[in-house]
């Protein structure tokens, strides 16, 4: 099988990245030493998962990250239908035949760009292998179809992130995935910070803001009585929003915090009381 | 308007705001009837239990409400309430008139946290029935309606000065203490208008007020006097239902005897395992046994079909895909050098399959699943809806399904009933093979794991999966040592695991959540605190075992 090795460096039409660079900061509200941590790891490319619930500010972190290091940000989000050619690249058919196209993650690799798998367990098992070879002293993406080694560029960096969940079986990652990766765990942040954290993002006043972190924090301890998942970070700063348009504060957490995370009659009773007590 | 039935379906979800407001062990019921003479009946609330009474009928308002603020109040209790108090040589009227006091401090005290329950408690106070003019119960009223309602006035001198006096102390609402001087201020002032207050028909005038039975210590009178509270009934079951259980406990003909199989056994002392030192007998059920009560009608399981990818079938000409398909590619070409427009559907991808399971269904048959949960069922009444639901759901399907029952007496003796076997057809009432379950004995967990692994090595399908029910951690007679068969069982799960067997644990207790915690590991296990979700759970593990994504 013919292989050719290319890499970036060496390579004269290397791609414009600049549609995946951010431009502006993004708003980043550091928990711990985490910012540190994660320029480290840089340092030496070393994979990174980032653990978490959903909504605690993962992809935020890496933005914040991807452009504090002045590196351009593939992000894919993982879903079960994708597949190993969603992540690499495929065949396609123009007029004089067919013409490979890159996929995200070996344009990552051939450019130098940090790519961001989000939620990978999402992804099949099978698909995530394909990731092996470039999260080891290797750092090469075969692709097989095509018959080329794609050696990756000096800058290219993977972190992908997952929720560790409540109690879940079949949707975690694979031990042969999990040791190639140096870890980050997130957690939603303390009630002060998270009150400064959707204060800022919804423009909302500081004690609006802190309201809303104790209808969430109350729905994180349903947890332990069945709830899957409490209200995230993320959905307190949608009903900030929604009350900052002018929407009444019952109606703007009910649409945008109690009635999205549950279809149980019982907790959505009981989050409707938690909502009717707060305002 | 109000009633039993309007309250029951909310009663969980009270439960569930209780914890949500940090009591963690808060659970609501329902409590009896009202005595025909007594007073108005009030919540009672007992360590983190509240019981909640029907909504009186005379207040026109919405029991959903009512029944959140008294949820709401005692959870105020709970926090901020002393407990327990000697009660002195108080009089009833002066403990009855701190206890309104200390129910208004409390109230006040959880409008300051969440606001919303200040427009909470004066809807409800503007569905109050006309105060009457005298009498304790009347002044306690209408003083409490000022202090919780900053637009209510009133023209009684005794009300106002209360309120002055409560307002003086508000910026100190953490401080309990803070209110006994204006209580006795006030009671002594009750005492020179000569109102007299009513022992046999007073209750806290406000109905989402409990009757403040937790804050006093009384004699021991009193101890017995607050048992009037009882659990709710048992929902669905007939009538009988502690006694039959009670006749389901008692020890039954044993059950005709198939084989014998030794297995050896974990003894983590000794870091290895014995042989042949357990005995498990397989048992069958005779085909006419007497049928199980009927579990009341659930809704069906509704099973996930798995998806798993299979590159044996290749779906041609699609619109998108992984790869080109290599004679659809062909065609383009063909019809472009003729001028035709060509297909676009060009791609191949690889389709997907269901993979066929192997379930074993074990139910933990022990004496202590004849005990009642809150539901007013027993534990072995509910494995036994699990079990029918699963094999209702899985009728339709290609996986093979056995289900069977265990207990123990002694290493020399662990009973594997055999309900249902691999490719047996399914009765076509699962009540009628479900009903041979009947409880008694011990818990020898692992070694009736080692026996289901050995009857699912033998099972051909893709995927083979072992689901126990639960209600507890293992034990035996002979099995002093509390961790051994846990260690044991633990052993037995990762044997399983290593023959491709995967194993998962569903258990109504959770008290023994650590046990199962080591037995079956992280993930390996779920708490079903609440028996209605039962079929959800099982639904979800089914899914999870099959391979279902």
């Amino acid at each position: 099988m013919p292989c050719g090795v290319s890499g970036a460096p060496t390579r004269t039409n290397a791609m414009d990245l600049t549609p995946y660079r951010l431009t502006a900061e993004p708003y980043y509200h550091p928990t711990g030493h985490e910012i540190a941590l994660y320029e480290h790891a840089y340092a030496h490319r070393l994979p990174l998962v980032l653990k978490g619930p959903t909504g605690c500010g993962k992809t935020r972190f890496v933005e914040y990250m991807a452009w504090r290091l002045g590196k351009p940000l593939i992000t894919l989000a993982c879903n079960e239908d994708m597949t190993a050619a969603d992540l690499v690249g495929r065949y396609l058919l123009d007029a004089d035949g067919t013409r490979w196209h890159d996929g995200p993650l070996t344009t990552a690799v051939r450019h130098g760009a940090i790519c961001y798998l989000d939620e990978v367990v999402e992804a099949r098992q099978d698909t995530t292998v394909v990731i092996h070879p470039l999260t080891d002293s290797r750092r090469i993406l075969p692709l097989d179809k095509k018959g080329e080694i794609v050696a990756a560029h000096p800058d290219f960096q993977l972190v992908v992130s997952y929720n560790p969940g409540y109690q879940s079986h079949s949707k975690s990652l694979k031990q042969s995935t999990r040791q190639r990766f140096a870890a980050l765990e997130f957690d939603y942040p303390a009630a002060e910070a998270e009150a400064d954290i959707v204060a800022h993002e919804a423009g909302i006043d500081r004690a609006l803001a802190a309201r809303l972190v104790d209808i969430a924090r109350q729905s994180r301890r349903l947890r332990e009585r069945g709830l899957d998942e409490g209200i995230s970070t993320r959905m307190l700063i949608y009903a900030g929003v929604l009350i900052r348009d002018g929407l009444p504060p019952v109606d703007s957490c009910r649409m945008a915090m109690t009635a999205p995370i549950t279809d149980d009659p019982d907790m959505q009773r009981a989050l409707g009381a938690i909502l009717e007590s707060a305002f | 308007m109000a009633g039993a039935d309007s309250l029951t379906p909310r009663l969980a979800a009270l439960g569930h705001v209780m914890h949500a407001f940090g009591i963690d062990d808060g659970e609501v019921q329902a409590l009896d009837g009202p005595p025909q003479d007594g007073p108005a009946p009030r919540p009672v609330l007992h360590g983190a239990t509240l019981l909640l009474p029907e909504a009186p009928a005379a207040w026109a308002m919405a029991a959903e409400d009512l029944h959140l603020a008294a949820t709401l109040h005692a959870i105020g209790h709970l926090r901020h309430s002393p407990h327990r108090l000697p009660t002195g040589n108080r009089k009833p009227m002066s403990l009855a008139l701190a206890g309104a006091v200390e129910d208004v401090r409390v109230d006040r005290l959880l409008m300051r946290r969440h606001p919303g329950l200040g427009r909470l408690f004066r809807r409800l106070l503007r569905s109050q029935p006309e105060l009457p003019q005298v009498g304790f119960e009347a002044l306690v009223a209408r003083l409490q309606r000022v202090l919780l309602d900053p637009q209510a006035d009133d023209d009684n001198a005794w009300v106002r000065k209360g309120r002055a006096l409560f307002e003086a102390q508000a910026g100190r609402l953490d401080d309990a203490e803070a209110f006994r001087e204006l209580v006795s201020v006030l009671a002594n002032d009750l005492g020179q208008l000569r109102v007299r207050m009513n022992l046999q028909t007073y209750a806290p005038p406000l109905p989402w007020h409990d009757d403040n039975s937790h804050l006093w210590a009384h004699g021991a009178d009193a101890e017995q006097a607050e048992t009037t509270l009882r659990r709710p009934p048992p929902q669905g079951a007939p009538q009988s239902a502690p006694p039959q259980v009670a006749d389901e406990a008692s020890d039954p003909a044993p059950l005709p005897e198939l084989a014998r199989h030794d297995y050896p056994e974990w003894h983590y002392r000794l870091d290895r395992a014995r042989d042949h030192w357990c005995t498990v007998i397989e048992r069958a059920v005779p085909p006419a046994f007497a049928s199980a009560p009927t579990p009341p009608a659930r809704t069906p399981l509704r099973l996930a079909r798995s998806r798993r990818l299979d590159r044996s079938q290749r779906i041609r000409r699609q619109w998108e895909g992984d790869e080109l398909d290599l004679d659809a590619a062909t065609e383009v070409f063909i019809d472009r050098r003729l001028g035709l427009a060509p297909d676009p559907r060009l791609f191949r991808r690889n389709g997907r399959t269901v993979p066929r399971t192997s379930l074993l269904l074990l139910l933990d048959l022990s004496a202590s699943t004849a005990d009642l949960q809150p539901c007013g069922r027993s534990v072995l009444d509910l494995e036994r809806e699990a079990a029918a639901l699963l094999m209702e759901a899985l009728r339709e399907r290609e996986d093979r399904l056995e289900v069977a029952g265990f207990n123990s007496d002694g290493r020399q003796a662990v009973n594997y009933l055999r309900l249902l076997d691999f490719g047996q057809p399914l009765p076509a009432d699962p009540a009628t093979v479900l009903g041979a379950a009947r409880p008694g004995l011990s818990t020898r967990l692992g070694a009736a794991l080692r026996h289901a692994t050995t009857r699912l090595a033998k099972e051909r399908s893709a995927q083979r999966a072992l689901l126990v029910l639960s209600d507890g951690a293992p034990s035996d007679i002979d099995a002093f040592d509390a961790r051994h068969l846990v260690e044991d069982a633990a052993r037995a799960v990762v044997e399983a695991r290593r023959k491709g067997v995967r194993c998962f644990c569903l258990s109504l207790e959770r008290a023994s959540e650590a046990e199962l915690r080591r037995i079956f590991g992280h993930g390996g296990y779920r708490i079903v605190d609440d028996p209605a979700r039962l079929a959800a759970a099982l639904a979800r593990s089914y899914a999870e075992l099959a391979g279902c994504d």
